[in-house]
């Protein structure tokens, strides 16, 4: 026996089974033609497991140590490790150490615990959208979820099948396969029915394979289950082939932000220390200092922060019967700013209705019926919602006079399909499909019962009652036919050829009564629909116009494909309604208006969007999809409705708006401390803060944050799409920083020059020069607790602010759990001051006096209210 | 191709003396309207051009079939012929000059006939050998006799090609209600 070539992945049983003869393959999974029974699948599923590549969730201490890895953590547990080597003094070294830590624990099993919630919440809701496979059990075809399929198992496959394990063909009729997925080729394969495969051939190239990770372009098939799960090839193949989709543009601002902190944060720690060295003539505590202050412009909770509103999110869109697929497609879901679609269900109601059958002059013909009928009644690949549409309009009784003979299935380059009927002798083919394929293959039309010659111009003439049909929005298909000697049993494409045109069905898909007012909420969200249809532009015009959609430039494949890349991309970005288009021309456009800056939405169920989904920022597809286009999409509908999808529109925009708030605070606070510690290490003669107390103030406002998830948003906040904008973070940070820095100045002086001289009985320089060192020491504890207080307000308060361009607390008032929690924050801060723990922390709130709270009071008015007027032009142009 | 033999017979074969399809339309179009069936601005030139711009209505190498159909009227269909020896630039998919120019006038109800005689006229070009067994002609009268003879030819050939045996199929029976032998 030849050796039989390998990818290194391959299962060589599979391998085996393909090569060799079919009943070696029945033999060896122990099955037959007429599938397994019930009771032998149930004992295989028990002994092989679901047939489910992903690999099981690892255990929950796995996921928990994984956390530790994330870069910000790793800083901290740094900061922490330096802190307990380099601090003296036993009492701080145990405080500072556990605050670091507290950090870590508080980041680390939030985050966790928020991640945990989310992979709870997908799994169930993915479980709402199960794909499933037709399979042959006891003798009877039932349709089964994908991951209950085992080995010896019978397949039936159709156009727009996902494969669902790695199969040998055992029946096939113009089979081709899409194996991108797993060998990246992207022109379709055939698979056959072949007694053995003789030489060097691996399971991807086997002529009657068909391996899990492809899908169905076009035809049927019956095929053998050899392996399933991962035992498959691409079971074998996925822990190294994760798809890494593209960067999303959300990953993309998240890391740039991040970054961004993390060079803000070297540049301060190495100013901070350099000045503190110099001042204090000890590099030990200028780099504690150091090392403190960068916890301090760590923005330690984004992590939590992101994990916890893109699950909320999540839970919210479930409940509006919104499936995400990927959590971070919530974002871009917010983000999208075009919003393409096929017509089909989305402006209709995809309850799509045989309203006339016409001959070719659109008189009414019962023979177009009636042989259109015995075309959806035989066929057996895809019956999509058209055969449906005609199989209910009659019932016709063939099965005593006809038998059916080939079948010749339907495919995106021919668009038709063709059934082949024994009746009375005669070899009757049938073939429906769009109008100007089954034309291209018609060289006669009937009338009555006469058959006359074609030629173009009465081509031109019979295609006016398309465009009639078409413009009154009826979707219109052709009928053809053409007799053959009863001795041709085998028919290919190649036998579409010299039909004779028999007339037209027209199908009538009423618009939805929602869809005007969907169209209206996209509009008004900032939103451009665009059409994207396979069908011709009159039915989509009059479709758009009857839901009100306003129609300026309409383009078709044909338009398009004549196009240059320039012309091409402005063409696709002025169109309202793209007609006529293949698979690989939806995925163009989408690509188009992708790389002219848009984040662009696709939304389909069919095998013909599968591309188009992929390329979309954020895919969008229905419960009643496909399997292949519901497993590309990042979104799942539910219910077909555009309304549902503008809910979800509004929960992305929330969600990405209550991130911004964090990031916004963070940034702003960051920059404007950065400011304060570095003109205090210049200006002072002690350190403005010791290092627990930046500790402990960020702790406690770390804990503020974790209610942004559940913060309200204002509805004007979700009118416009949101995408991630660096330039305009920058720009809180660059004005809002130094506000916050002019009001710790604005402390600074307050304590140097009034409160601190008032309580220690003389100015900084005087207690220096009385040598009164206990003076001096009860100074810088009234300095710090001053600074400390004043610094936790300022800090904690701006979310009010930067929350909404309204005014604070009276116009817009945050959530109750936000209110709840900086309102604890600023209470706990406050009241530390006066506890217990006072002289251990080095605080003394009770020394402060009256003329420091009032002052703090008005500063803290003074703050909100300059903070609100500058941040509102912004928040208002964001 | 009954229409062609009627216009024939009541001799609207006209040489064209213009060599543009505007003014082969124009001047055949008024021919038409002459017709007393036909309305006064019926708009024949207009609606013919109309008809081009869906689709070039030459249907073979030298001949093409400019029409004007109208809704609303019940009456026959009419034709005029021009015949333009030098040929006319009829922008044809095949490059042709045009030599002859048959010129209907449809009404709505008049389709089947129209589409019929489309048939029997592309049939009877093609087995007489097309147009050029008429460029040989040096004047009218030799043209207006070959078109006879295509017309002859049209009519020997058997039209339409073929009668349908369609397909018979009944409605299922009520369930639990037994077919009739």
């Amino acid at each position: 026996m030849a050796v039989q070539k390998q990818a290194p992945e391959e299962n060589h049983r599979t391998t085996q089974l393909l090569h060799g003869p079919e009943e070696e393959a029945f033999t060896s999974v122990k099955s037959r033609r007429e599938g397994l029974t019930a009771d032998e699948a149930a004992a295989r599923l028990a002994e092989f497991g679901p047939n489910s590549v992903t690999a099981p969730r690892p255990r929950p201490i796995i996921e928990l140590l994984r956390k530790f890895k994330e870069p910000l953590v790793v800083q901290l547990i740094v900061i922490c490790v330096l802190s307990f080597i380099f601090e003296d003094d036993e009492t701080k070294r145990i405080l500072s150490t556990s605050l670091v830590g507290g950090m870590v624990f508080f980041s680390v099993f939030l985050s966790y615990f928020q991640e945990s919630r989310s992979a709870a919440t997908i799994a169930k809701l993915q479980a709402m959208v199960k794909s499933t496979c037709d399979v042959i059990r006891g003798g009877v075809e039932i349709t089964v979820p994908i991951d209950q399929i085992v080995p010896g198992d019978v397949v039936v496959l159709a156009a727009g099948s996902i494969i669902p394990a790695d199969c040998r063909v055992i029946q096939a009729k113009d089979f081709f396969l899409s194996q991108s997925a797993l060998t990246g080729e992207s022109m379709p394969v055939e698979r056959v029915v072949m007694a053995t495969v003789a030489g060097d051939v691996s399971a991807q190239e086997c002529p009657n394979g068909c391996l899990m990770g492809s899908n169905v372009q076009s035809g049927s098939a019956k095929a053998l289950v050899l392996a399933t799960g991962r035992e498959t090839q691409f079971g074998a193949m996925s822990a190294r082939l994760v798809e890494r989709k593209d960067q999303t543009a959300f990953e993309k601002g998240t890391r740039s932000f991040v970054w961004m902190m993390i060079r803000m944060m070297l540049v301060m720690v190495t100013l901070t220390f350099g000045f503190n060295a110099w001042h204090t003539h000890s590099v030990q505590k200028a780099f504690l200092f150091a090392l403190t202050v960068a916890v301090g412009l760590t923005p330690e909770m984004l992590p939590m922060i992101l994990a916890a509103c893109l699950s909320k999110g999540a839970r919210s869109l479930a409940r509006l019967k919104v499936v995400m697929k990927r959590l971070d497609a919530i974002q871009n879901l917010g983000a999208m700013d075009i919003f393409c679609t096929d017509k089909t269900g989305t402006l209709t109601q995809d309850h799509i209705v045989l309203q006339r059958h016409v001959d070719v002059i659109g008189r009414d013909s019962e023979d177009v019926l009636r042989y259109a009928w015995m075309n959806s009644y035989y066929q057996t690949g895809l019956r999509n919602l058209l055969d449906r549409a005609i199989l209910n309009r009659t019932d016709l009784d063939v099965e005593r006079s006809c038998r059916k003979v080939d079948e010749i299935p339907f495919d995106f380059q021919r668009r038709r399909m063709s059934v082949v009927v024994d009746h009375e002798g005669d070899h009757l083919l049938i073939c429906k499909g769009a109008v100007e394929e089954i034309l291209a293959v018609c060289d006669r039309y009937q009338i009555d019962d006469e058959i006359h010659t074609m030629i173009p111009l009465i081509k031109d003439e019979v295609m006016e009652e398309y465009r009639s049909l078409s413009a009154q929005g009826f979707r219109v298909i052709a009928l053809a036919y053409r007799e053959f000697d009863r001795s041709k049993e085998v028919f290919s494409t190649a036998d579409e050829a010299g039909l004779v045109l028999l007339g037209y069905l027209a199908f009538f898909d009423p618009p939805k009564e929602t869809a005007a007012t969907a169209l209206a909420g996209l509009k008004s969200r900032g939103v451009r629909a665009k059409i994207l249809t396979g069908d011709n532009e009159l039915v989509s015009r009059k479709v758009c116009a009857d839901v009100g959609m306003p129609v300026g430039r309409v383009l078709t494949g044909a338009q398009l494909a004549a196009m240059d890349k320039a012309t091409f991309d402005a063409a696709v970005l002025e169109a309202d309604i793209m007609a006529r288009l293949t698979p690989s021309q939806k995925e163009q456009v989408i690509r188009s208006l992708k790389a002219q800056g848009h984040t662009v939405g696709f939304m389909g169920d069919g095998i013909n969007d599968v591309l188009a989904l992929k390329a979309a920022d954020v895919g969008i597809s229905v419960d009643t999809a496909v399997d292949v286009a519901k497993e590309s999409a990042d979104v799942v509908l539910l219910e077909k409705s555009l309304l549902v999808l503008v809910d979800g529109i509004d929960e992305g925009r929330r969600i990405f708006c209550n991130i911004e708030k964090y990031i916004r605070m963070g940034a702003s606070s960051n920059f404007g401390n950065m400011f304060s510690v570095l003109g205090a290490a210049i200006l002072l003669p002690f350190e403005p803060l010791s290092p627990i107390l930046i500790l402990l103030n960020n702790f406690i406002y770390d804990f503020s944050q974790t209610a942004i998830p559940f913060d309200r948003v204002e509805s004007d906040q979700i009118l416009k799409p949101r995408q991630w904008d660096i330039s305009g973070i920058r720009g809180f940070m660059v004005w809002l920083g130094p506000v916050s820095s002019l009001f710790d100045y604005l402390t600074f002086a307050l304590m140097w020059f009034v409160v601190c001289p008032h309580v220690c009985g003389g100015t900084w320089s005087q207690l220096v020069a009385a040598g009164n060192s206990a003076g001096q020491a009860q100074f810088i504890v009234l300095f710090h607790t001053g600074w400390f207080i004043e610094s936790n307000i300022t800090q904690t308060l701006v979310v009010h602010v930067i929350r909404s361009a309204q005014m604070p607390f009276i116009q817009s008032r945050a959530s109750w759990q936000l209110s709840l929690t900086t309102l604890s924050a600023v209470t706990f801060a406050g009241w530390l001051t006066f506890s217990p723990w006072t002289k251990g922390l080095g605080l003394a709130g009770a020394s402060l006096g009256v003329t420091f709270w009032v002052a703090l009071a008005l500063m803290t008015v003074a703050y909100v209210t300059l903070a609100h007027l500058i941040a509102r032009p912004r928040l208002r142009a964001a | 191709m009954r229409i062609l033999l009627e216009a024939l017979q009541a001799g609207r074969l006209f040489e064209l003396t213009e060599t543009s399809k505007r003014g082969a339309f124009e001047f055949l179009g008024r021919v038409l309207e002459a017709i007393p069936e036909i309305p006064d601005d019926s708009g024949v030139v207009e609606a013919m051009f109309a008809r081009e711009g869906t689709g070039n209505t030459a249907i073979a190498p030298g001949v093409a079939c400019p029409h004007a159909r109208v809704e609303g009227i019940n009456a026959e269909i009419f034709c005029a012929l021009g015949w333009s020896s030098a040929g006319i630039d009829y922008e044809a998919e095949d490059g042709n000059r045009v030599n002859l120019v048959v010129a209907y006038w449809i009404p709505d109800c008049q389709r089947v006939g129209f589409l019929k005689e489309m048939s029997g006229l592309a049939k009877a070009i093609t087995a007489s050998g097309g147009i050029e067994s008429l460029r040989k002609c040096e004047t009218l009268g030799e043209v207006r006799h070959g078109l006879l003879d295509w017309v002859t030819v049209a009519l020997s050939e058997s039209s339409p090609d073929a009668r349908a045996r369609m397909l018979r199929l009944s409605a299922k029976p009520p369930a639990g209600e037994e077919p009739k032998a």
